[in-house]
């Protein structure tokens, strides 16, 4: 995880370093003198090169310090202690939805194979599948704010800001969802042992959601997992839509304006993000799959 | 074990055999909904390419403020935008960059990442490992992350975008291209072909190539769509193609500023969008199914 988190640290710093500008252009725009830019840089310790800059920044992080911002001068550890939990309930909340909506939907449209409960469903996660997350976004934005105007369209201000980023993403993950349910579920239901099963007497709901289901779903937590890490940073699009106070949008302001520190911050803290949760999803799936602990418990032994 | 590699010696002669060709074609034909992907992106190729002929960029471009913002009507099928410009001939302009970013970079990462991933495979050992670690780090940075610092640093515009999609997911082709490779190196007809002396190159190229292609262009064509979303999505966050130039993604973020009044400028780039993307997805599947029947669910 740490060379990880390195390696991402010493990319990003490559890429901003030879982004065009400087921060003391950006901050005092068109107005400001040579000379005043180039009192600002040194101030902002933008004068040294950037190896040097690169080797302070690493070490003020080995010591959590991620620096303050070029432009609003706020401690980076600070707005991304208060930024990143929107962004990972944001997630969190997303692939919750996307798994009530896929899950059943895939299951049901597998079992009922080629009728209509199965064409519909296929129908709109082709539809899904094929759309751009902020146009889903906006479509959602006409219905609930603009023509009904129950919710609000931007911000998270009270709860119901959160609903539409959480309805969303929820659809775009839910149609892959459900594809993938699908698929593994109408491989799992041609196996023998649910033959047997339905052989020995068993009915139909237990030998698909007892039987079939627990096999069914182990390739399908995998997905999740990797769209739990992807919509950690994928999520930039939505939050900058909805105007969400996340990491995303608080990187993306970072970029455009080349603030570093802002930049580095956020990616590396993002990058903290995605290896827990590929972490945990390890051990999840260690969990759930009785060969995994199998082969652990044999190994031991 | 044995029917996979009669399978892969059938794989090796299909670029060579028209009458592989005709056999896949002859799969592929029947699967309904990929022959109708086929049909629509056709059209959809086929509009950008005359796009010139269907309206000129000059039109697409020039604004006529005293039509602004009229609701679609025979004259204006997809309606006129905030200049005056009409929708439609936007769209058809803005389909020949997302179509061209879309293409360009999925063929470019196939051939970048696939290089990659095959010689990492094929030497194996420490390259192998270094390869490998190198593309952890970069898929812990998300592909959208990583696109947009990059188009930051090399600037706007339609090559420094394909430029850095292309790099941003040369990670994912290399892990297809090296989990395929793996599959056939440790094949029999590899060791024949070193034991007789061919060069790695030759092996390369005339014996891994043809019997990992299949899945290949699979990937390739599917990833054609998720190219022309994060084109879009680039231009949403306003790091994308830039105005006056029509693309689809950045048609929707000049419109979502009448939302509330023209909600249906919002809808059809959008629509193009999903067009577009829905048959090459539809497209791969069929491909997909017609390459290997035993793969078909």
């Amino acid at each position: 995880m740490i060379p990880i988190i390195l390696g991402v640290s010493v990319i990003i710093f490559c890429i901003l370093s030879v982004t065009p500008g400087d921060p003391g252009t950006f901050i005092l725009g068109a107005g400001g003198t040579q000379a005043d830019v180039d009192e600002l840089n040194r101030k902002l310790g933008y004068d040294l090169p950037a190896w040097q800059r690169y080797f302070k920044y690493m070490f003020g992080a080995l010591r959590l310090d991620l620096g303050t911002s070029y432009m609003t001068k706020l401690s980076v550890l600070d707005e991304v202690l208060a930024k990143a939990p929107v962004s990972v309930s944001v997630a969190f909340l997303g692939i919750l939805t996307s798994l009530v909506i896929g899950i059943p939907l895939g299951v049901l449209s597998a079992v009922k194979q080629y009728s209509l409960l199965d064409a519909i469903p296929t129908f709109l996660a082709i539809f899904l599948a094929a759309a751009p997350s902020f146009w889903v976004g906006l479509m959602l934005m006409v219905f609930f704010s603009v023509k009904l105007g129950w919710l609000p369209s931007q911000g998270i201000t009270s709860i119901k800001g959160y609903f539409m980023p959480m309805l969303s993403l929820g659809l775009i993950y839910g149609a892959q969802t459900l594809r993938f349910t699908r698929s593994s579920m109408l491989e799992t239901i041609r196996q023998d042992y649910v033959r047997t099963a339905k052989a020995k007497g068993a009915s139909e709901r237990a030998v698909i959601w007892k039987h079939a289901m627990q096999n069914a779903l182990l390739p399908v937590i995998t997905v999740t997992g990797n769209n739990f890490g992807a919509l950690l940073g994928g999520a930039i699009v939505t939050e900058t839509l909805f105007g969400l106070p996340g990491l995303g949008t608080y990187i993306v302001a970072g970029i455009k304006a080349k603030d570093i520190p802002v930049v580095m911050g956020g990616t590396i803290s993002l990058a903290i993000l995605f290896s827990i949760v590929m972490l945990l999803m390890d051990l999840l799936y260690a969990y759930v799959d009785p060969r995994i602990k199998a082969k652990y418990a044999g190994n031991r032994g | 074990m044995e029917a996979m590699k009669s399978y892969a010696s059938d794989g090796a002669i299909t670029m060579k055999k028209p009458s592989q060709i005709k056999e896949i074609w002859r799969r592929f034909r029947k699967n309904k909904l990929a022959m109708a992907g086929l049909i629509v992106l056709s059209v959809m190729i086929l509009a950008a390419v005359f796009a010139e002929q269907i309206g000129t960029y000059q039109s697409a471009i020039a604004m006529d403020v005293k039509n602004k913002l009229q609701n679609p009507s025979w004259q204006h099928i997809f309606g006129t935008d905030g200049y005056g410009r009409d929708l439609f001939i936007r769209c058809v302009h803005g389909g020949r960059v997302s179509l061209f970013i879309g293409f360009a970079a999925s063929i470019a990462g196939m051939l970048c990442g696939g290089i990659l991933g095959m010689i990492s495979a094929y030497y194996g050992n420490k390259f192998d490992n270094a390869v490998m670690r190198t593309l952890d780090v970069f898929s812990a940075i998300p592909t959208i992350l990583l696109a947009l610092t990059l188009v930051a640093a090399l600037g706007q515009g339609i090559v420094n975008i394909i430029v850095a999609l292309v790099i941003s997911r040369i990670p994912a082709f290399a892990r297809i291209v090296r989990a395929s490779t793996l599959g056939v190196v440790d094949q029999d007809y590899i060791e024949a072909a070193r034991a007789g002396g061919t060069s790695d190159y030759h092996i390369m190229l005339k014996h891994i190539i043809p019997n990992i292609v299949g899945p290949l262009i699979v990937q390739t064509t599917m990833n054609v769509s998720s190219m022309i979303l994060q084109t879009a999505s680039l231009s949403f966050l306003g790091l994308g193609i830039s105005a006056p130039r029509p693309e689809w993604g950045a048609l929707i973020s000049e419109a979502k500023e009448y939302i509330r009044i023209k909600p249906f400028m919002i809808l059809f780039p959008g629509l193009c969008i999903i067009l577009a993307s829905a048959s090459i997805n539809l497209l791969g599947d069929g491909l997909r199914d017609a390459l290997d029947p035993r793969l078909k669910s």
